[in-house]
This record gives structure tokens, sequence and C-alpha cells, in this order.
């Protein structure tokens, strides 16, 4: 598994530098300025990492949904309701003390989307609704009205489609003195270590995992599958909904029409880079976030096109969602490290 | 000459060793069967002759030319046919066209389906295949349907047949009408290899047989010179002796009772007033073809189907619900189809071990796992039911039929239900792990519980049951003690031949 990802990782990296050098930049030239530009420094560090967490929720929400085999293709509409439910109540609702009321925002957002992402699961279970279809047409439900809400009724007097901004009492601090990565991180790191422990030590993962690798058997055995579906969906919209509260409460204080940059999507390529194990979602949003990071500091510097970067991403993902062909690619690698495992063995005997 | 000559075949898969070294030969114009246990090799075996597996090592030589297939269509090339144990008709085209599909006859750019008929329907008669050409796939019984499989090899051309496990799906009226074809298209010259792990069968048909263990040749004997007891030694490696019926000493008051069972799907009646009674200390059998309502009656005694109307009682208790209230009532379940509803593959020993009960106090407190005690659970259980296996945390899709089935028995069985429904618990299963089987289940109705048997296998439910009732097309058409029955009385009922007895 991690050969694997290394493996889609070095390839994308191989014709990723193929596609740098024909569009006329040197391509080790490109992904040292890239690196430097993600992890070079502490600060750049920080921005990774400022990239990175809204991606920890997204990821985390599509790899939970798909142990139970639920594909939640929504989570980019469920942020959206997140974002807004929390913009609203900080917004527009008397403040409370923040110890009290930094939670309740939270806790109520995320409930809006995991019950927006239950919508899927009703539909689904009363009317036979094809979960990706649902998930995926309730995405520009959630988009458009939010971006209706902002627009009209919630304009604000200079005619920007944004909510009002959140005061002090809603707002998630900043982690460290100086840079604008929010400590809403620290959440996301928890709901990681949440989430590993849901699907490997409750009885919630256990039927989950028999629901999503035989439905049919975990049914004959008493499971409450479509029950269970709903329930995998409201945790995975309660997880997607989180990055869009955190980032209206951790970094742009308001609800700004359209400030997911597709959140949502790329958090199911982080899943894929996890291969689901939310231990390592929290490593491959890291890294999703670095290449985010990088690409648009090497954007200013030598006005390369972010576009170029996506095609990495893209061909990532590409890679690692055929394992065949990894398997294929990784096998000769493979009988190296072992044959050399073997000859180690040998010479020490 | 021989019509085929395999010389030292071997092939693997990853780690497993499927054949090692084999040998065998085919000789011209003979009924062959290759005997042996699930996992023996017989089918890898006979599938690198038809070109569908590649041997790692060995060749192969059709009547004295060496030969190397790429893929099936070089062997049927080569005059090789093979009929697999899961058809493969298309349902909605008739009889003609699934048997000339490949090779049709045209006039001029358009396919001609009287030619079809035509050449169809005389192949079948010459061959002892009477079939009605016109008929469409999907109306065909099971029986009818391997004609077809049979005749479109036929209709190819082939010389060298090979039928794997034909008699599995087959009545026994069936079974008879298939040899009698078979000995037909011998007496025209055609080489036949049949694979199977029924005795009778070899004795019956076959005038050599090949017997494998482990993916290695035991070896090769003519009929004349061998009997069952032989054979059966040769198939399992040790003595072997056919047991006959142990009926119960002890059958007791009235366990679990269903009354009115009535059932439709899409308007059509599945189970009509199916009523059945298991005693304490007592194993009822359904003998019965399959798809007469077998699956919906298993369906709706765990509760997995809601039926039009049921009275089921268990010690005089009415039980409603759905699944989860059945298994927690005490009605245990062996699914008909261990990969499809009784185990996840993927998922290890220990988890699918406990499925159905994942709830009870020692596994489960405040919706925590306590991995540890299931490991401690799965540990006796492997070592209890002799389940061949690395570790419990072994996903069960890395063992064989006979101990995934194991898991799906020791899961049920440990968890001493009331009654248990047993549904194929031995299909697929090597003769050694049936035994086992066998011996839990009869172990478990001896302490005074009860089993109803619901088995497409004739053998087993003779074998096993002390009350036999027969099915078909969704009604009861007899009860009565198993001693009553013979082969002919159970041949007649479950083909629904004279309409059924009148059920006492």
């Amino acid at each position: 598994m991690v050969l694997r990802t290394l493996c889609a990782f070095l390839l994308a990296l191989i014709i990723g530098g193929i596609v740098f050098y024909v569009a006329g930049f040197n391509p080790l030239q490109v992904y040292k300025l890239i690196f430097q530009g993600a992890f070079g420094s502490v600060d750049d560090i920080l921005t990774t990492l400022s990239y990175a967490t809204p991606l920890i929720f997204t990821g985390l929400a599509f790899a939970f949904a798909q142990h139970a085999k639920v594909m939640n293709l929504g989570t980019e509409g469920q942020l959206y309701v997140g974002a807004m439910v929390a913009a609203l109540i900080g917004g527009y609702l008397p403040a409370l003390p923040r110890v009290i009321f930094v939670p309740l925002i939270l806790v109520v957002s995320c409930l809006a989307a995991g019950l927006y992402a239950g919508i899927a699961g009703f539909l689904s279970n009363r009317f036979g609704a094809n979960m990706v279809i649902v998930t995926l047409m309730l995405n520009y439900v959630a988009q458009l009205f939010c971006s209706y809400l902002v627009n009209n009724p919630l304009v604000d007097d200079q005619g920007i489609a944004r909510t009002a901004a959140l005061p002090e009492e809603a707002r998630i601090g900043r982690l460290v003195e100086g840079h604008y990565l929010s400590s809403s991180i620290l959440l996301g790191v928890a709901l990681v270590l949440v989430v590993w422990f849901l699907l490997n030590r409750t009885k919630l993962g256990y039927e989950m995992h028999f629901m999503g690798t035989n439905r049919i058997a975990a049914q004959t055995a008493g499971i409450h599958v479509n029950r269970m579906m709903v329930v995998t969906l409201l945790i995975s919209g309660a997880l997607a909904g989180c990055c869009g509260a955190t980032q209206v409460m951790g970094v742009q204080y308001r609800f700004t029409d359209g400030f997911s940059s597709g959140y949502g999507f790329e958090g199911i390529a982080v899943a894929a880079l996890a291969g689901n194990n939310p231990l390592i979602v929290l490593l491959s949003a890291i890294l999703w976030g670095g290449l985010k990071s990088g690409a648009s500091s090497v954007n200013r510097i030598a006005s390369i096109p972010m576009d170029v970067i996506a095609i990495i991403q893209a061909l990532i993902v590409v890679f690692m969602v055929a394992p065949k062909l990894m398997d294929t690619l990784c096998a000769p690698l493979k009988k190296l490290l072992l044959g050399r495992k073997k000859r180690g063995a040998a010479a020490a005997e | 000459m021989n019509a085929v000559e395999m010389r030292g075949i071997s092939k693997s898969f990853g780690n497993v060793q499927a054949l090692n070294h084999v040998d065998f030969t085919l000789r011209e114009g003979e009924i062959h069967a290759v005997l042996g246990e699930n996992g023996a090799g017989k089918t890898t075996l006979m599938k690198v002759l038809y070109g569908m597996h590649r041997a790692d090592a060995g060749e192969i030589l059709i009547r004295g030319k060496k030969v190397s297939f790429r893929d099936s269509s070089d062997a049927i090339q080569a005059g090789i046919g093979m009929v697999h144990q899961h058809f493969m008709l298309v349902p909605v085209l008739s009889v003609a066209e699934n048997i000339v599909a490949g090779h049709e006859p045209r006039k001029g750019f358009l396919y001609d389906q009287e030619e079809a008929v035509r050449r169809v329907t005389s192949l079948a008669e010459q061959s002892g295949f009477p079939i009605d050409a016109r008929a469409r796939v999907e109306s065909l019984s099971v029986g009818q349907m391997q004609r077809v499989e049979i005749l479109k090899a036929l209709y190819r051309g082939v010389e060298i047949l090979i039928l794997d496990e034909p008699t599995a799906v087959l009545t026994p009226i069936e079974v008879k009408e298939l040899f009698r074809a078979l000995r037909v298209l011998k007496g025209e010259g055609k080489s036949i290899v049949i694979i199977t792990h029924k005795l009778y069968e070899v004795m019956e048909i076959a005038d050599r047989c090949t017997v494998l263990r482990d993916g290695t040749l035991i070896g090769s004997v003519d009929k004349e010179q061998t009997d069952m007891q032989q054979l059966a030694s040769m198939m399992v490696g040790r003595e072997y002796s056919f047991e006959g019926r142990h009926p119960s000493e002890h059958i007791g008051e009235v366990l679990c009772q269903v009354r009115d069972l009535s059932c439709q799907r899409a308007g059509i009646p599945v189970l009509q007033d199916v009523s059945l009674t298991v005693h304490r200390g007592e194993i009822l059998g359904i003998a019965g073809i399959d798809g007469n309502g077998q699956t919906e009656l298993i369906e709706a005694l765990t509760g997995l189907l809601r039926p039009d109307s049921m009275h089921l009682t268990l010690n005089g208790k009415e039980i409603s619900g759905d699944a989860e209230d059945f298994l927690a009532a005490g009605i245990g379940h062996v699914p008909e189809d261990r990969t499809l509803r009784g185990l996840s593959l993927a998922r290890s020993i220990e988890e699918n071990v406990i499925l159905g009960y994942e709830g009870q106090k020692q596994f489960c407190r405040g919706g925590m796992m306590n991995y540890k005690n299931i490991r401690k659970n799965a540990d006796t259980l492997i070592r209890d039911f002799r389940v061949k296996a690395p570790s419990a945390a072994t996903p069960c899709g890395s063992l064989s039929g006979g101990n995934q089935q194991k898991v799906v028995i020791a899961r049920v069985f440990s968890q001493d239900p009331e009654v248990v429904i047993c549904a194929q618990p031995t299909r697929g299963v090597d003769v050694s792990a049936s035994e086992y089987i066998h011996e839990v289940m009869l172990a478990y109705r001896d302490r005074g519980k009860g089993i109803l048997l619901i088995s497409a296998d004739l053998d087993e439910i003779k074998k096993l049951s002390d009350t036999i009732a027969v099915i078909y097309k969704g009604r009861i058409v007899a009860v009565d003690r198993a001693e009553a029955f013979d082969d002919n009385r159970l041949g007649v009922l479950m083909t629904g031949a004279e309409g059924g007895e009148k059920c006492s």
C-alpha cells in the first residue's frame, strides 16, 4: 500500500515532469521550487498546514463513508451547509461567551450538514434513488441556495456577496502568533483519531465494515443496513460540515460566496491517496496542501500556471485508483527489495 | 491412440500449488471420471486442458500431437469442449440461437433462423438430447440448460467433452437421462471427461477414473478393478467408512412450529400454506429440487422476508420481526450461500465468527468492541471446529470453501440457538469437512435441539433427517418418517408427478 502510493507519486512526478519540460520549464527546478514553497521554512509549513486543514475534514468525510461502501460525493454541498449555518448563527444571533458559543456553532452547523447528507440516505432507502447521483446533485442545491442567500437577502451594504462578519466570540483563534493558520487544524487531528476509533473499535465500525464488504451478509445477520447507511451519511456529512464551519469561523470569519475551492472534491482525492485510512488521511491532506501551497508560491516566483500543478495532482489520483497498474509496476521493485533482503540474509549467514 | 495425454502438469496460483506434476490420460471413446475432494485440483487440471489456465510446467498431447493452447478458442479448434458448472447461456435467446452463436448459418448477410433450428434439432436427435430448439433458454429447466451447453459444444464439432460436476444441479431422473445421453455420445466415439466427487457416479458411468488429492495424482484405475471403498480411501487419503443413517434416539416435544406460511413474489405464489413442525432432538429435512420455494422458506423462517402470512412459534412463543429479532429469539441460520449471505470474505475470521452476535455482552459494551474477547472466542472456535487457518486474523477469503463453511457453522452452533435453519450446510465442501459438519449437526440434535435441514443433496437429506418433508412448487407435498421414503418415492414427489400425496 505504501509502496503503491509512493509509486503513484513518483510516476505522477515523472509524467508531470515531461509536461513541464514540454511547457518549457526545467522540471527539477520546478519541483525544487514547489518543495521549497511548501516546506522550505516554518512559515511555508504553516501555510501548507492551512491549505491542508479543510482537506483533513473532507478527506475524513469521504473516507469514513467509503468503509461502508457509501459513496458520499456530496461533501462539497455539505460543507456549504455547515459554513452557512455557522455564518448565520455566528453573524446574526446575539453572541454568547466564547467557551459556549464556538462549540455550540460547531455542533449545530455540523449537525445541519449531517442532516443534509442524511437526505440522500433517506431518498435512497425510501425511493431507491442512486446514491452517487443524489449526493452529487445535492451539491448544486446547497451551493446555489447559499449563493442565493448571500446575493439576495443577506447581501451586505457594499453589495458584496457575503454574510456579516463573525464577532470575536464566534471565532476560532490562530494557532501561532503571526500566521493565519487556524487552530481548527487541532480539531482536524482530533477527528482523525476519533474516526479511526469509530471505524476500528466500535460496533458501528464493525457493522459498517460488514455492510461495506458484503451488504447481503450484513442484512442476513440482522444489521439494519438502511439505518446504517443514514447514520454513516450523518457522520460523514457532519465531518464535511466541520470543514465549512471551521473555514468560516477560523479563516474567513464570514461566509463568502464561492469560498470553497472544491474542498469537497479534493477531499475525495485525499481519501483515495490515503486508501481511506483515516490516519493516513492526515498525511495525504498535508501532502495535498503542500502541493497547493508550493504551487502558489511557484506561481508567484516563476509564473508557472497553477493548472500545471493540478495536472500532477490529477495524475497521482489516476495512478492511485489503478491498483492493478501500480501492482504491475511495483512488482519488479518489490522483487528488487526482497531480493536484496534475501541476499543480505544469505551474506549474514 | 490416446485422445489426450497430459504429462507432468504443474500449476500454482500465488503460493498455492494447485497441481503438482499430474499425469492424465484420456483414451479414445471412453468416459473418464476425474475424482477428488473440493480443492483437489480437478477443475484446474481440466481448465488447463481447455486452455483457460496455462500450466507452469508439463506438456499436453492431443491424439499424439503436442499442443500449446493460448486460450480456450484454441482448445475448441482442437476439438475440446467444456461444460462449466455455471452455465454460460443467454437467457432471452432461443436454444438454437444459443447453440449456433459464433457459427451462425447465414442467408446472404442475414442470420438464418430456420436453418439454425433445423441443424440444432437434427443434432439434438442424433445425440440423444431431444430438445425444443425454439424454446427460450430462460424457460428451460436446469437439466435442459445443461443439454443446451452440451449441444453447444457438439455443434462446434468437439471430439473431447469435459463436464464439470454435471450432476450437481440435476434431479435423480435428470441424472439418469444425462447418463443415457453420455453413453450415446460414447457410442459415437466421443471421449468424455466428467469431474465429480460423487463415487456412485463413477461406478455407474465411468470406464476409468483418475483420483486427485491436494493437487497430486493418486492414481488412475479401471472401474472394473476397483470399488467405492477403494476410491473413497484414495480420495480422502485414509480409510473411509460409509456410515449409514443416524436416526435420533429421542424425539421430544414440539420445539418450533410453522403454520400457514404463504408468500408471493411478483404476484406468483412461491410458498402456499406451508406448515412444518420441528421437535426437540429431530432433524427435519426438506427435500426438493432447487427453486421450488426453498429459498423463500429459509428467508421467511429467518426473518429476512416478510411473507404474506405466517405463524411461527418457538417453544410456544410467537416470533415476528426482522432478522435481528429471529436471531435473538434463538433461531440460528446457516445461509444457503456462504459467500453471498454467510460471510464477508474481506473481513477476518474473528470478525466473521461473531457476525450477527456482535452486540453480545462479551463482545461489545456501550458500543465499544472488545477485541480481546473476540480474539479469544475465535481462537477457541477455530480449535473446536477444526478450522484450518493460520490465525484468527486471517481474512475468510483466503480459506478454502470447507473452512469457510466451518466458520459459518462455528458461528451458528457455538451460540447454542434452540433451532437452526441449516441450508446447504455442505454445498461445495469437501468430504472430510462435510463429514465433520454432519457430526456437529447430529451431536447438536442429540442434545435435544432441532434442525431444519434444506439441501439439494438428496444423500445428505437421507443420511441426516429423522423426518423428511418434500417441497414441490411451494407446497409441502408429503411429510413422513425418513425410513418411509425410498429414492423412487422421493423422485416422484420432487418432480410433482402424480400431483403429490395426501399430506398427513
